[in-house]
C-alpha cells in the first residue's frame, strides 16, 4: 500500500487526494445528502467475484442511484430496487460539473460522487475535470488505485485485497446504519 | 498569392490616374467561373463567428492532465481551485492554449510533410505537371477549392496554398505566446482554424503524390497487398522505411527497378510510409502500424532502416545499432546528430555505412538515399546478425530476475498486466506474455523503469514468436479520393438518411485493448450497411485479423464508397479524402458552391451529412489536428479512452433544449431540431459505447422520416444488443411517428406516451441566418 499514483507519472500538481481508509468512509457517507455512485468499465475487476452485488448494496445503503459505464450495463440491469442509469462517463461528468444540473430525478445536482471500477487513466482525467470545474462536489475513489485527482481516494492495493476491502465496507456501512 | 490594386480615379500633383489595375505577384490562369465566396484564404478571424456558433452548442470540456502551467519563467504556476497564473491565465484558457499548441504541432507536421513532398515532386516533374486524380474525378481538390478558393491545375498551384498554410500556422503559434490570446473560447476558435489548415495540408500532400506518382486514383479495386510482421522474406536483403514521406522509399523502388533487381530485395514499411509504398508499388510490404516499430526493429531483420518524418521513435536509431541495422535519416525533421553525407559520393557513403565505420548517416536527397540503401542492403545482408536462439534464451532468462515490484504495469499506458505475465514467464509459462503481444503498444515504458533491466518488449517478442511468424494479412492498398460518380450514386441516400451513416476509422494505434476491437467495430458497421472508411494506422489494424474463413475485412467487403463496403483511403494525409467526400456531397449532390464558402458547406455537413469518425487509438498531435479540422467542418469525432489525454472534448447537452434550435431555412423561424449530432468530440470508454455513440451521432436534423427510421433502428438495436436495454433518450430523436422503426412501433409509441412526447416539424435546418430563403 502506498499513496502514490497508480500510474507512476500521473502526478497532477500540488493538490492531491487525501488517503481514504475503509473505516473512514461510513462516517463520511453519513454526512452526504445526495451521493451518486459511478461504475466505470474496468471489466477485469468483475471477474470471479460478486463485485456487482457489493456495489449495488453500497449504493442502496447510501440511497444513491447507480450510473454505470455503457460497457458494463448488462451486468447491472437485472438488479431490483436500485435506479441504474446507463450513461457515458464523459457525458455524466459534463453534467456533474454544472452546478445547476437537475440530476436524474429533477431534484438538483449531487453533493458527492463515488467512483469505482474505472479504467485508471480515463477515470483519472474525469476526476481532474471535477477537481477543477466542480467545486460544489466531493469526489471519492474507492477503486483499487490511488487516484490523486479525487478528493479522497483508497490507496493502491491488490485486486484480491480490494475485493476484501469492499466487502468490509459493505459490512461497516450496514453496522453504521443500525 | 497575387495582390490586386485598383484605382478608379486619382488626382494628385504628380499625375491624374483613371481606371488603373495592377496585379502584383503570381498570376493564376483563371479557368474557374464559380463566383468567389465570402472567405477565400480565410484569416484567423474570418470564420470566428462560425466557430463561436459551434462552441456555443458544443462547449469545450477540459480534463487537465497537469494542474500547472510551466510555459514561462514565472512558473510553475498552480492553477487549481480557480487560481490564476502569474500572467493572469486560468486553467480553462491554459488548457485551450495547450490544445491549440497540440493542433499546431499536428498541422505543422502535415504542412512540412506536404512542403517536402511538393518540393521533391516539382523538382522531379516540374511546376506545370498536371494535377490529375483519375477519370471520374473532376472535383480534384474539394478542401482546396473550399478553403483557398482556387482550383489547382498544376503542382505549382499548390505552392501558394502551402504559403497560406505556413502563414496561418505562424500567426496561430504566435497567439499561444505569453501576453497574446486570453480566452479559452478564442483559443478553441484558433484550434479549429489550425485543424482546418491541417486538413488542407493533408489534401495538398496527397493530391500532389497521387498526381505525380503512380498511386491508385480513386480505384475501389485497388490491389490487395501484404501486411504483417510475418510477411517480410528474411532470406532476402531487407530495407525498412519508417515514417510518412514516401519520397525516399519510392526512390529505393525506382533504383531497384532500374537495376532490374526489384523482387530480390524486400522493401517494407512501418506507419504511413508503408501505406504509401504499397500505393506506389504492390511489391512493397506493410509490417504494421506504429505499435509494431520497436518489436520489429529489435528482431534485427532489417539490413537498412530509412527514416523520413513523423511517428518515428526517438530511440530507434540506438535500437537499430544494437542489432546491426544500418540507418539513413532523410529529412530536416530528424537529423539525430548524424553526419550529413548528402554531398558525398555514393560509393564513399556505401563504404562508410556498410563497413560499420559510420553505421547511421543523414542524406537529404531521396534519389541518393534510394541508391545507397539498396547498395548497403545488398552488401551487408549476407552477414546479417538476426537474433539467434541463444540470444532468445538469454532474453527469457532475464525474466528470472523479476522481483515482482509491479513497476512495469504501473508504467504501462494501457495498464496491461505485464507484472503477471513476467511472473508467469519466470515460472516457464509464456502464454500471458504472448497474450500481452496483441495489446502491447510497444512504448517500452515498462522496461525503461524496470529496476532489473529486463528487456520486457523483447521477451514479449520471443514469447509471441509463433504468432509473429504467422502474422500474414491482406490489406487493400490506399485508393485515395472518392470518385465523383460514387458521390452521385450515394449522395442522396446519405443526405436523406437512407444509408444509415458514414463511419470513418482514423488515427493511431493507442487502443485500450489491442486492434481486435477496431476490427469488430468496422465489421459490425459494414454488416449493417453503413459506408465504412479507414485511413492511417487504423486502416492497417483493420486488416490485422482474419475471420473463420481466413479472410481479412478487406477481402470480405468491397472497396467502393457505398453501403456495406470498406474503403481504405490510404495514409494519414489521405484523411483529406474523408473530409473531402463530405464536401463533395454538398457540392455534387446538393449543388452548394464551394469556392471560399467554408461556413455554408460546414453548416450543410453538420445538419445533413451523417458522417462520424472514430479515432479509437488517437495518440499523436496530428490526430488532434485532424479531428479538430473535421469538427470545424461539422463532422463529429469519437475518441477511445486514451483520447481523454488530449485534454479537451466538445460536448453537447441533450437536456438543454435551447442549444438545439436551428433556423428553418424555408420560413426563417427558429425551431427545435433535437440533439443531432449530440457531440462534436467525445471520448468513449469502451467499444460498446463508441458503437452506440456513433449510431447516435450520425443522426442529422435534415434526415427524412424514412432515413431517421433506419438510423433509429440501428441506434436502438445496437443499444439493446450492447447495453441490454432500449435507450432512455430515443424519444429525443423522434420528430413524428413516421420516424419510428416499424417493427417496434407499438412498443415505442407506448414509451413515447409515458414520456409525454409531442411531434415536432422537420425543418430545412441551418445555423446561418443568411441561408434563410426569404418568402416576401
Amino acid at each position: 500500500m502506498s499513496a502514490t499514483p497508480w500510474q507512476i507519472a500521473d502526478i497532477p500538481g500540488p493538490k492531491q487526494a487525501h488517503v481514504l481508509r475503509v473505516e473512514m468512509f461510513p462516517k463520511i457517507a453519513k454526512t452526504l445528502k445526495r451521493p451518486l455512485m459511478v461504475v466505470g468499465s474496468r471489466k477485469e475487476a468483475f471477474e470471479g467475484n460478486d463485485l456487482e452485488k457489493y456495489i449495488v448494496e453500497l449504493a442502496k445503503l447510501m440511497n444513491s442511484p447507480l450510473v454505470v459505464s455503457p460497457g458494463l450495463c448488462k451486468n447491472f440491469i437485472n438488479f431490483k430496487d436500485i435506479k441504474v442509469i446507463c450513461m457515458g462517463i464523459e457525458d455524466l461528468i459534463n453534467r456533474l460539473k454544472d452546478k445547476d444540473w437537475k440530476g436524474f430525478d429533477d431534484e438538483g445536482n449531487y453533493d458527492a460522487v463515488i467512483f469505482i471500477a474505472g479504467i485508471y487513466y480515463f477515470q483519472s482525467l474525469m476526476l481532474s475535470t471535477l477537481k477543477h470545474f466542480a467545486p460544489h462536489l466531493k469526489t471519492f475513489s474507492i477503486d483499487r488505485f490511488y487516484h490523486p485527482n479525487a478528493e479522497f481516494s483508497f490507496e493502491n492495493m491488490s485486486e484480491k485485497r480490494w475485493i476484501q476491502e469492499i466487502k468490509s465496507l459493505v459490512g461497516m456501512m450496514k453496522s453504521s446504519l443500525h | 498569392m497575387a495582390t490586386k490594386l485598383s484605382i478608379n480615379e486619382l488626382k494628385s500633383s504628380f499625375a491624374n490616374i483613371k481606371g488603373l489595375e495592377l496585379l502584383i505577384g503570381k498570376i493564376i490562369e483563371e479557368e474557374w467561373d464559380e463566383i468567389v465566396g465570402p472567405t477565400p484564404y480565410p484569416s484567423i478571424i474570418d470564420l470566428r463567428a462560425w466557430d463561436h456558433r459551434l462552441l456555443n452548442r458544443y462547449e469545450p470540456f477540459y480534463s487537465p492532465l497537469c494542474d500547472m502551467c510551466c510555459l514561462c519563467t514565472f512558473g510553475k504556476c498552480d492553477l487549481t481551485k480557480g487560481k490564476k497564473g502569474s500572467c493572469g491565465i486560468d486553467i480553462k484558457s491554459q488548457q485551450g492554449k495547450i490544445v491549440l499548441i497540440a493542433c499546431l504541432m499536428g498541422a505543422a507536421c502535415h504542412a512540412t510533410h506536404a512542403r517536402h513532398l511538393l518540393d521533391y515532386l516539382i523538382k522531379r516533374k516540374g511546376r506545370d505537371y498536371p494535377i490529375h486524380l483519375g477519370e471520374e474525378i473532376d472535383l480534384e481538390a474539394p478542401l482546396t477549392r473550399l478553403v483557398a478558393g482556387i482550383k489547382p491545375k498544376k503542382l505549382g498551384d499548390l505552392e501558394e496554398v502551402l504559403d497560406y498554410i505556413e502563414k496561418q500556422i505562424t500567426h496561430l503559434l504566435s497567439a499561444t505566446a505569453t501576453g497574446q490570446e486570453a480566452n479559452y473560447i478564442d483559443f478553441e476558435s484558433k484550434a479549429l482554424h489550425a485543424g482546418m489548415i491541417d486538413n488542407l495540408a493533408l489534401e495538398v500532400a496527397d493530391i500532389a503524390q497521387i498526381s505525380a506518382l503512380r498511386f491508385p486514383k480513386g480505384d475501389p479495386e485497388a490491389p490487395l497487398v501484404d501486411l504483417g510482421m510475418g510477411v517480410v522474406d528474411k532470406s532476402k536483403p531487407v530495407i525498412l522505411c519508417i515514417g510518412h514521406n514516401v519520397a525516399p522509399g519510392s526512390e529505393i523502388i525506382n533504383y531497384l527497378e532500374k537495376e532490374g533487381i526489384y523482387g530480390s530485395v524486400e522493401v517494407a514499411g512501418i506507419c504511413c510510409t508503408a501505406h504509401d509504398l504499397t500505393r506506389y508499388s504492390t511489391g512493397a510490404k506493410i509490417v504494421g502500424p506504429l505499435s509494431r516499430q520497436l518489436i520489429f526493429v529489435r528482431s534485427g531483420v532489417a539490413d537498412v532502416m530509412v527514416l523520413d518524418e513523423e511517428c518515428i521513435r526517438t530511440d530507434i536509431i540506438e535500437e537499430a545499432k544494437k542489432v546491426g541495422t544500418r540507418v539513413i535519416v532523410t529529412t530536416d525533421q530528424l537529423c539525430a546528430n548524424l553526419p550529413d553525407m548528402t554531398k558525398s559520393p555514393v560509393d564513399l557513403i556505401v563504404k562508410e555505412i556498410a563497413s560499420g565505420n559510420t553505421p547511421a548517416v543523414f542524406i537529404n536527397n531521396p534519389a541518393k538515399v534510394g541508391e545507397v540503401a539498396v547498395k548497403v542492403a545488398l552488401e551487408i545482408a549476407p552477414s546479417r546478425r538476426a537474433s539467434t536462439i541463444s540470444e532468445e534464451k538469454e532474453i527469457l532468462n532475464a525474466v528470472l530476475r523479476c522481483r515482482a515490484c509491479g513497476r512495469c504495469r504501473r508504467n504501462c499506458p494501457a495498464d496491461l498486466p505485464i507484472d503477471d505475465a513476467v511472473s508467469a514467464a519466470r515460472d516457464k509459462n509464456l502464454d500471458l506474455l504472448a497474450q500481452i503481444y496483441d495489446r502491447c503498444l510497444n512504448c517500452a515504458r515498462c522496461e525503461s523503469d524496470c529496476p532489473e533491466h529486463i528487456p520486457i518488449v523483447s521477451a514479449i517478442r520471443v514469447a509471441a514468436m509463433e504468432k509473429i511468424r504467422n502474422e500474414k494479412y491482406k490489406v487493400r492498398s490506399g485508393r485515395g479520393p472518392i470518385k465523383d460518380t460514387e458521390i452521385r450514386n450515394v449522395g442522396r441516400s446519405i443526405v436523406m438518411g437512407e444509408i444509415p451513416g458514414v463511419i470513418a476509422f482514423v488515427g493511431c494505434a493507442n487502443y485500450p485493448n489491442g486492434n481486435k476491437e477496431l476490427v469488430e467495430m468496422a465489421d459490425e458497421f459494414a454488416k449493417r450497411r453503413y459506408i465504412v472508411l479507414a485511413s492511417g494506422c487504423s486502416a492497417m489494424d483493420i486488416a490485422r485479423y482474419k475471420d473463420e474463413d481466413g479472410q481479412t475485412l478487406y477481402e470480405k467487403y468491397a472497396g467502393d464508397f457505398d453501403a456495406g463496403c470498406i474503403v481504405n483511403t490510404g495514409s494519414c494525409v489521405s484523411n483529406a479524402h474523408i473530409m473531402g467526400a463530405a464536401v463533395k456531397i454538398a457540392n455534387i449532390f446538393a449543388k452548394r458552391k464551394l469556392r471560399g464558402n467554408f461556413e455554408e458547406i460546414a453548416d450543410y455537413i453538420l445538419n445533413r451529412i451523417g458522417a462520424v469518425a472514430i479515432a479509437w487509438g488517437a495518440q499523436h498531435q496530428k490526430a488532434a489536428a485532424i479531428a479538430t479540422g473535421a469538427n470545424r467542418l461539422g463532422i463529429p469525432v469519437i475518441l477511445g479512452p486514451q483520447g481523454a489525454k488530449f485534454r479537451r472534448a466538445f460536448l453537447g447537452r441533450q437536456d438543454k433544449k435551447e442549444k438545439w434550435m436551428v433556423y428553418n431555412a424555408r420560413t426563417g423561424e427558429k425551431v427545435y431540431a433535437g440533439p443531432a449530432p449530440e457531440h462534436l468530440l467525445y471520448v468513449a470508454e469502451t467499444k460498446e459505447e463508441a458503437m452506440v455513440t456513433a449510431a447516435r451521432l450520425v443522426m442529422r436534423p435534415n434526415d427524412t422520416s424514412k432515413g431517421r427510421m433506419i438510423k433509429l433502428s440501428h441506434y436502438i438495436d445496437l443499444h439493446q444488443k450492447l447495453y441490454g436495454m432500449i435507450p432512455d433518450d430515443f424519444h429525443l430523436f423522434v420528430r413524428n411517428e413516421s420516424d419510428l422503426p416499424i417493427t417496434m412501433k407499438d412498443q415505442l409509441l407506448k414509451i413515447l406516451k409515458e414520456r409525454k412526447w409531442e411531434p415536432v416539424e422537420i425543418p430545412d435546418p441551418t445555423l446561418l441566418e443568411r441561408q434563410i430563403v426569404r418568402m416576401e
